[in-house]
């Protein structure tokens, strides 16, 4: 997988900021960002580094009118941080999509999981309902849901929180987007089926030669999947690079007090576990 | 092939599952595809809320008629004070008389034993005035009933739902707070001042409105099922449905204007905290557009809390249509009952009061009904 790829997405000098009630946030502070085509980019950091801000953005779900963003968001030879939103909306499900952290929330409780598949289809794809929802079943069989002509039925709140995630995962890539961002697609999820959803969703977006930002806050994850990373504190990106440089040797303090502060198996008993430094 | 370059356990569970000849069926869209066997089909049966919900019903049915009974009979006052009032020089001989005659003189165990029995029998006893079967009365005023609650849930439904959902789109703006302002005054105003004002305005200024009965005396109906639209239609009387209209105009948008606020509310409410869920971003994400989520993802949602309004609100209708009817002279269950409780018909006051009770809990059964057909989660256990 090694080897430069063309760029899909390129962030310059980002900045988002939060009008609140208590004055404005700024939640990212100039970060450049760069997807290549068929690999994953990891996006790492702690609670409230501007991580999933970043993601929201690129799709377009931060905009309202108490958000600013500034800088540029290159894609298909456009900016879309300057772009109407209508023109976002056209992108949205077709080249750009989105798995989201918590897959118990982000289904519609009303709606059989196969209507809301073939939804994406419909509206994206211009298929007929009916070609939608067999279509939906076989994406249903393909993210490895058994039955999925009989699941297609079925309502989220009958599926276990991984065949949920597997079905947030069908409707993302159902149209096979150029850019697919996972803000934190398993960290709601059991240990166990972490690997398996992480499996299939990094390898159904390769084969797709779909871009992956895979925000996360699990440095294993970056370590198993991803080819670059970026390290991001306070809004903005202290270290980045092909993934196996930056956490085999990393040039940043906070970059080791992360690594530091991964509790292992086999070290010394009673050692207490490293906190991630907090200067300033 | 995708499968063929999953990497991992998924992948390989995956493959050895579809690489076996399965004689399983191609895949078949089946909404109600449930995993089934007839002992798990007859205990959901017995313990289906829909079941559980309509046994309810002959129960306050019977709570009902008991309180109503025992409420009418303990008034002060009674029919034959009422019947002889304005009869000159009556003794006391015939005041027992009558009495007797009217069944009064028995104990309130004997007369609750009796009515109860009849009512089992389907009689619901006689008007002590006209010597009408309360139910033939009822069989002429309930349909006028239906046809005015019908149309003010209908319009209340949809003023305050169509208002909610505006003032949720443009929550914090002067059209939502407009709209607020509105809904606060029309619930806060009392029924009969709205069907006065309304008859003042719209019956003697403006003239456009009648404002007495359900049709006018001068057409002649001859009830086929009592219900003016469905015999308009069965009796080949397409001249019965304008002045129909005008009569049902002011009765049911005075109890529509007065119920709709709540509606509003509850609407505006629930469609932002639908609005508020992370599967909105979902539906975000997949492109759609914000009056498609609006209107496929986010009304849906919103629509429990806003069913169960409607129902719960259709027991106040109720008690607005009684005082309603009395002023706009419909001839309704309202207006027997009103009739009834100033002249102490007691069979006629019981039979309007439990017809009105049934009506209500039929409704808002209907309403859990409609409510479990609207949200999948509630369907099961």
């Amino acid at each position: 997988m090694a080897g430069p790829r063309p760029s899909v997405v390129e962030v310059r000098d980002l900045h988002v900021d939060f009008a609140t009630d208590r004055g404005p946030v700024h939640a990212v502070r100039g970060i450049d960002l760069d997807l290549a085509v068929g690999q994953v980019h990891a996006l790492v950091g702690e609670s409230g580094s501007g991580k999933s801000v970043t993601g929201l953005t690129i799709m377009g779900l931060t905009r309202g009118p108490r958000t600013t963003v500034r800088g540029a968001i290159r894609y298909g030879g456009r900016d879309l941080v300057q772009a109407d939103e209508s023109w976002m909306r056209s992108l949205r499900g077709r080249e750009l999509a989105m798995v989201f952290q918590d897959p118990m929330t982000s289904l519609n409780p009303m709606h059989p999981v196969g209507r809301q598949i073939a939804e994406t289809l419909q509206v994206n794809a211009g298929r007929s309902r009916r070609v939608a929802r067999a279509d939906a079943v076989e994406l249903l069989d393909r993210v490895g849901i058994r039955e999925p002509a009989k699941a297609a039925a079925r309502y989220p709140h009958e599926f276990s929180g991984g065949m949920r995630q597997r079905v947030v995962i069908a409707i993302a890539l159902a149209c096979e987007p150029a850019v697919l961002v996972a803000d934190e697609p398993t960290t709601a999820l059991d240990v166990t089926v972490q690997a398996q959803v992480l499996d299939l969703m990094v390898g159904l977006a390769r084969a797709s030669d779909t871009a992956v930002l895979l925000v996360t806050h699990d440095l294993g994850v970056v370590a198993r999947y991803a080819e670059q990373v970026s390290v991001m504190r306070s809004g903005q990106i202290l270290e980045r690079g092909p993934a196996q440089a930056v956490l085999g040797d990393p040039q940043h303090d906070y970059t080791r007090a992360l690594l530091a502060a991964i509790p292992r198996l086999h070290g010394p008993r009673r050692r207490r576990l490293s906190p991630v430094a907090t200067p300033g | 092939m995708v499968t063929a370059r999953l990497p991992g356990t998924v992948a390989d569970a995956h493959s050895t599952a579809t690489a076996a000849p399965d004689p399983a069926p191609a895949p078949v869209w089946r909404p109600d595809d449930e995993p089934s066997g007839w002992r798990s089909w007859a205990g959901r049966v017995v313990h289906h809320p829909v079941v559980l919900r309509l046994a309810q019903v002959p129960v306050v049915a019977f709570v009902v008629t008991i309180i109503v009974f025992l409420v009418a009979h303990l008034l002060p006052g009674d029919p034959v004070t009422q019947l002889t009032a304005n009869v000159n020089g009556i003794t006391p001989e015939e005041v027992a008389q009558l009495t007797s005659q009217l069944g009064l003189d028995a104990g309130l165990a004997d007369q609750l034993r009796s009515y109860l029995v009849g009512l089992l029998h389907g009689q619901m006893g006689i008007s002590f005035y006209s010597g009408a079967s309360v139910s033939s009365m009822l069989a002429d005023a309930l349909p006028a009933t239906v046809e005015l609650a019908v149309a003010a849930v209908l319009l209340a439904g949809l003023l305050g739902i169509v208002t909610g959902i505006v003032a949720a789109r443009t929550q914090g703006t002067w059209v939502d707070h407009l709209i607020r302002g509105g809904a606060t005054i029309g619930f806060s105003v009392p029924w009969f001042v709205v069907a006065l004002v309304a008859i003042l305005v719209f019956g003697v200024w403006l003239g456009w409105l009648p404002i007495l009965g359900r049709l006018p005396t001068s057409l002649t109906y001859e009830p086929t099922t009592g219900f003016v639209l469905v015999d308009a239609v069965l009796q080949g009387r397409p001249d019965l449905i304008g002045p129909w209209l005008e009569h049902l105009a002011l009765p049911a948008l005075t109890l529509a204007v007065t119920s709709a606020g709540f509606i509003t509310r509850v609407t505006r409410t629930a469609f932002l905290d639908a609005q508020a869920q992370q599967w909105v971003r979902t539906a975000r994400m997949k492109g759609l557009t914000e009056s498609a989520i609006s209107v496929k993802h986010v009304l849906r949602n919103a629509s429990v809390p806003i069913l169960t309004i409607v129902g719960l609100m259709f027991g106040g209708l109720l008690g607005g249509a009684v005082v309603t009817e009395a002023v706009f002279s419909y001839p309704g269950v309202g207006s027997l009952l009103v009739e009834a409780v100033t002249r102490r018909d007691y069979f006629v006051l019981q039979g309007s009061a439990l017809v009105i009770a049934l009506m209500f809990t039929g409704v808002n059964a209907l309403v859990d009904l409609s409510v479990l057909a609207v949200d999948p989660r509630l369907r099961r256990g």
